[in-house]
């Protein structure tokens, strides 16, 4: 039976109903379509962070690197004329540059063949002994001024004199600020009796770790095994935690504080014995105070005598490097031996005179607290030098620091938006972008004395601040919490999840528009 | 007169059982309004409570995330807190709320079925069609749970009612039903061929503004509320659209949006609700000639598609498709889409139990029979609207020989 031609009415309402569904798909889902997968990706001005690399291996803190030098040759080095040539010319390559004409600034003796222990290159100022630059102590110098003589000493297998001198005097030159604070911002952990210091907010977190060596004397009856963890009775705990409380309370009112932002008090003191032997520490014997000094000697360390207001003797060690209860110096210590930090101390007293050490303490905390004085020992004539860096070089280091955090990271943002072509970009992004580079050309800027005058006290921590700020927005910037989480999707992942979704829906659709546009034609 | 006691014996019953039910088990309601397939996020009692508790004290209920239903509501419940003391879901004067309402819809169901529509076509006597309704596990659940959809359910059965005899009161109706339950704006486009049967276009203008303003009207409400302030409109319907509260329930979304990165979220949230939209004015064109029907398909619809569905919303479209008698002999897979949803009905909250409070089991449990329930939905809906366009295309004659039913 043939079916009767459908009415016009009946194709018309059709032809209505295709493309009503069309409309609704063409003028919203489209567009909604769009919308919400464009990847928006504002562009960042990433031919900036390069430069900032630049400025700062340019020398922000450094010496100055263009000044001219000489090299006079000790009549008994063996260098000739020739390496002092290919000296001049590699230095000039690197850092320095030849002095021609002029009058030269650094004088470098190449001087005689030294042990190999000392065939590194050594700082020597006008004003200060020879020293010496071991692997053990180094003595990075953080601003070489025009008086600065450099003396070089040649190892006695000879090696390469040339490469030895560019070592050396690029070791210098490039004397890192960081490696500077590296070895002074080191942080220990769980270190009996550590009283946490925060930094500033703009610098890093130091920790200082004191221990109380108590000596008693040779007819103290008191015996290890009796006592527990706490050497001292608890009264006279208490009297020292208070004191310690004072002291951080009063530390965050002085002049100091501009480098903390808080100090707390975390831990307990704990109090240890050392004695010569396991035997004798699980024993229980005494400690005298010819013992602990023999230990501090082990550890090579110089001990510097205060006298209290009482006369009695308070030695006080400073250390500049960290110590590890295995490492080689530890090897001799006991199970029960204290982790010296560097940055820390230990206060040697002969009797319980806790109110003398305290003083003391208050005082050695106050020193540490500046930059740190490193002790120096000239192993030619033994004698010993204290250099002391100037002060305000903790708030330039920070900044410095923080600079070359805001740039790297800005560096590693560049890296990540460049790399990954579909990653989105939001607007945020580039907001922080401009604030932290604001805030490092302004750090910069004051740094180099081009704000509010010369770099003083006021521009040192606006400087801080700003460089601690710029460090600060770069971290959020590549953080972002849009760009994070919509980090990329391929195309292919996006084809996979479009087809699905929108696939089962087109078919119909397009099937029925075919069949719309069949009847339009066969109607025509 | 038999009919009409038969019908009243009906409304008697039903509000009985409710009223016995909350009074015998008054615990009956805080374990009802926990369950996620009675209740939604813009539905739940035990929330609206908070929003009033929160609206009495001064502090915005819209802030924080705790209230997403209608502005309307509150001040509902707060006249009746004034004047009827306890809105404890057991106390008398919401029992008296709920059950009046369920009753007003009946009422509204009976006299729809009475009406000219439906005049010379087969159709099930009045009592039964209250039953239907009255008598659904799933409306009484709904009562029961004190879920506040009940009151968009009246209100959309009052504008089709209000449709024969008097169009403001449905302009009205329908207004008050998409303010409480933005979904019922869809009901729009069949509504207009409702209330202009001529189609004159100035007479659907009019309609068509004259609901805008009302809707407007409406929606100043939450606005005085407010102090002035348009930012409920993000926590009431924003939560609806966007489906910013991410909660299990009985529908499709949650677990799309549990798994989906976040690059594609405001894609698939938009994809979601064109998908229900998309269907409105289609249907509402091919069915011109039975707007009603247009109403009851974009409402199984919306069933399934909407970002809170809940199993009330079933009941309410079976009480709808129970008007349409005539054309269940056209209906070929009445079995089959009933054991579905039946299954899918008894298992939703073993899995859910399982799932959350046992442990032994997970989301997919739970999601499985979701889309399960989901099927079950699509195969009444595509069978009907095939039943439907099957009588048109034989002229609305009976079918000349039976059809094979499943």
């Amino acid at each position: 039976m043939a079916l009767s031609p459908e009415p016009a009415e009946a194709v018309s309402l059709r032809r209505n109903v295709v493309f009503s569904f069309w409309a609704v798909f063409l003028f919203l889902g489209l567009p909604l379509w769009y919308q919400t997968t464009a990847i928006h990706r504002t562009p960042l001005p990433l031919s900036k962070v390069p430069k900032l690399n630049a400025l700062l291996e340019s020398g922000l803190g450094l010496a100055d690197h263009s000044l001219p030098i000489a090299v006079n040759l000790d009549s008994s080095c063996v260098a000739d004329a020739g390496t002092v040539a290919a000296v001049n010319e590699r230095l000039g390559q690197s850092l320095l540059k030849s002095s021609g004409d002029r009058n030269p600034a650094f004088t470098i003796k190449v001087r005689d063949k030294a042990s190999d222990e000392q065939a590194h290159a050594a700082v020597e100022t006008a004003y200060e002994a020879d020293c010496t630059w071991t692997k053990k102590t180094p003595l990075p110098k953080t601003r070489i001024s025009k008086t600065d003589k450099i003396s070089i000493y040649i190892p006695e297998d000879g090696g390469n004199q040339v490469d030895r001198i560019v070592e050396g005097l690029e070791s210098i030159f490039k004397a890192d600020i960081l490696f500077f604070n590296r070895h002074r911002l080191g942080s220990v952990e769980d270190a009996p009796g550590s009283i946490l210091v925060k930094g500033s907010p703009y610098s890093e977190q130091v920790h200082f770790s004191f221990t109380l060596l108590v000596a008693y004397g040779q007819d103290s009856e008191q015996s290890l095994a009796s006592r527990t963890d706490s050497v001292l009775d608890s009264q006279t705990q208490k009297s020292w935690r208070s004191q310690i409380s004072a002291l951080v309370s009063s530390l965050e009112n002085s002049e100091l504080s501009r480098y903390l932002s808080s100090i707390t008090y975390d831990s307990d003191i704990g109090f240890q014995y050392i004695s010569k032997s396991d035997a004798d520490m699980l024993a229980g014997s005494t400690v005298t105070a010819d013992q602990l000094s023999s230990l501090m000697d082990s550890f090579e360390l110089q001990p510097v005598t205060f006298k209290s207001e009482d006369s009695a003797e308070v030695g006080f060690f400073q250390f500049i490097y960290l110590l590890l209860p295995d490492s080689e110096k530890t090897t001799r210590s006991r199970p029960m031996s204290f982790t010296i930090a560097n940055w820390g101390g230990v206060i040697l007293s002969p009797a319980l005179e806790i109110a003398s050490a305290t003083k003391i303490f208050e005082k050695q905390i106050d020193k540490l607290l500046s930059p740190v004085s490193f002790i120096l020992t000239d192993p030619t004539t033994g004698s010993t030098s204290t250099l002391r860096p100037m002060r305000h070089e903790f708030a330039r280091i920070a900044t410095i620091t923080n600079l070359r955090a805001a740039s790297d990271t800005l560096s590693a943002l560049s890296h990540l938006v460049t790399s990954l072509k579909e990653m989105a970009v939001p607007q945020t992004v580039r907001d922080l972008f401009d604030s932290s580079f604001f805030e490092w050309r302004e750090s910069v800027a004051v740094l180099h004395g081009r704000r509010r005058g010369a770099y003083n006290k006021v521009s040192e921590q606006l400087s801080l601040r700003r460089a601690a700020a710029a460090a600060r927005v770069a971290k959020k910037a590549v953080f972002e919490k849009n760009m994070m989480l919509n980090m990329f999707v391929p195309f292919q992942h996006k084809v996979a999840v479009y087809l699905p979704l929108l696939g089962p829906g087109l078919v119909p659709l397009f099937i029925s528009l075919k069949r719309v546009l069949k009847e339009r034609r066969n109607q025509q | 007169m038999q009919e009409k006691q038969r019908i009243l014996a009906v409304f008697f019953a039903a509000a009985l059982l409710r009223i016995a039910t909350s009074l015998g088990f008054p615990g009956i309601h805080a374990v009802l309004d926990q369950r996620v397939e009675l209740t939604t996020a813009s539905s739940s009692f035990k929330q609206l409570r908070e929003g009033l508790y929160l609206y009495k004290m001064g502090i915005s209920p819209f802030d924080g995330g705790v209230y997403h239903q209608a502005p309307l509501l509150l001040l509902i419940f707060d006249i009746l807190q004034k004047y009827c003391g306890s809105i404890d879901a057991s106390s008398i004067a919401i029992n008296a709320v709920y059950c009046g309402l369920d009753s007003l819809a009946a009422w509204f169901l009976v006299k729809i079925s009475q009406s000219g529509k439906f005049a010379g076509k087969q159709k099930l006597d009045g009592w039964i069609i209250a039953s239907i309704y009255l008598l659904n596990p799933l409306v009484i659940a709904t009562n029961l749970a004190r879920s506040t959809s009940v009151f968009s359910n009246t209100l959309i059965f009052g504008a089709i009612y209000f449709a024969n005899c008097s169009i403001p009161l449905s302009i009205l109706c329908l207004a008050a039903a998409s303010n409480l339950n933005i979904y019922a704006i869809y009901l729009l486009p069949p509504f207009i061929f409702l209330w202009c049967p001529t189609k004159s276009v100035a007479k659907c203008a009019l309609s068509a503004a004259t609901f805008a303003v009302s809707m407007a009207g409406f929606t100043s409400i939450g606005y005085f509320m407010s102090d002035g302030s348009l930012q409920y409109l993000r926590s009431t319907y924003g939560t609806l659209l966007f489906f910013s509260d991410l909660v299990p329930n009985i529908g499709l979304w949650w677990y799309f949006f549990m798994e989906i990165f976040d690059f594609f979220r405001p894609l698939f949230t938009y994809i979601f609700q064109l998908y229900s939209l998309i269907y409105v004015l289609p249907l509402t064109l091919r069915l011109h000639r039975e707007p009603l029907f247009a109403v009851v398909t974009i409402m199984g619809i919306t069933l399934i598609s909407k970002s809170y569905p809940e199993v009330g919303d079933l009941g309410v479209y079976i009480a709808l498709l129970s008007l349409y008698r005539h054309i269940f002999t056209n209906v070929r897979y009445t079995l089959l889409s009933a054991l579905v949803v039946i299954h899918a009905l008894v298992l939703a909250p073993n899995f859910y139990h399982l799932w959350i409070y046992l442990g032994s089991g997970n989301s997919n449990f739970f999601y499985a029979v979701t889309l399960v329930y989901a099927i079950g939905i699509m195969l009444i809906l595509t069978d009907t609207l095939r039943a439907t366009l099957r009588i048109e295309f034989d002229g609305g004659e009976e079918p000349r020989k039976a059809v094979a039913q499943i």
